[in-house]
């Protein structure tokens, strides 16, 4: 695989890992938790079938399914949809550009300074999620402002 | 290619989700999620080994706090019938 697209493979893991945070951290519903983390583990198990080979891309895929699985199976035992839904806690975004930053300042020397190209892709995933934090909010809060009370239209 | 990062944000994203939801499904939730952050990390540098000990541990932490959220809440439910019927006396 050419270095071109190891370096877009692993951009579309990056966003597809700060899309799943994203939900993960905003969603109040246990079920769309437990399907952003196996989003994340497929595409990390994509990730790793490109890079590592089969055993670990399998060691990844097994792991996601049987911890989702178990998460699901407790969900639908429970039956926890029916809590009524709480607001929004856009806040809650704010905490992944720190953490973005950190992981990056730690990340690069730990993989040896050689990832050009990953560096890049996580730079502009963190430029991506610096936006969306002040954005969604700010759409949010137009389109909830234009609509009645009651939400008729 | 930048495997390290990429596990650690997800670790990172795994202790904010057990650090602000509170219970124990979404607990389950967090460290599966950090036990695969924890897992590419291992894969990224090659040892593979280690990432399947990280996953199998991750898998039976998970099913551990499943099987005690349903238990507490069967407990609950199973509380909240003898208060009623010590209600209806």
């Amino acid at each position: 695989m050419c270095g071109t697209c190891r370096a877009v493979l692993f951009a579309v893991v990056v966003v597809i890992a700060g899309c799943a945070a994203f939900v993960a951290l905003l969603t109040t519903r246990l079920e769309r938790m437990a399907a952003a983390v196996g989003v994340v583990g497929s595409a990390l198990s994509a990730h790793a079938l490109a890079f590592s080979g089969p055993a670990a891309a399998a060691v990844l895929l097994v792991s996601t399914v049987a911890m989702m699985a178990a998460v699901l199976g407790a969900v639908a035992v429970l039956e926890v949809d029916a809590r009524p839904q709480r607001r929004l806690q856009f806040w809650k975004l704010g905490l992944l550009v720190p953490l973005v930053a950190v992981v990056v300042l730690v990340g690069e020397p730990l993989d040896g300074g050689t990832l050009v190209a990953g560096g890049r892709a996580t730079a502009i995933a963190v430029l991506t999620l610096g936006v969306a934090t002040v954005a969604v909010p700010l759409l949010v809060r137009r389109t909830q402002g234009g609509s009645p009370p009651n939400g008729d239209p | 290619m930048t495997s390290t990062a990429l596990g650690l944000f997800l670790v990172g994203v795994a202790l904010a989700i057990l650090i602000l939801r509170r219970s124990l499904l979404a607990s389950a939730v967090g460290v599966g999620q950090g036990c695969l952050g924890l897992a590419h990390v291992a894969v990224g540098r090659g040892r593979v080994d280690l990432a399947v000990a990280i996953g199998v541990t991750g898998v039976a932490i998970v099913i551990s706090l499943a099987a005690a959220a349903v238990a507490v809440h069967r407990r609950r439910g199973i509380d909240h019938v003898d208060e009623l019927r010590e209600l209806q006396g």
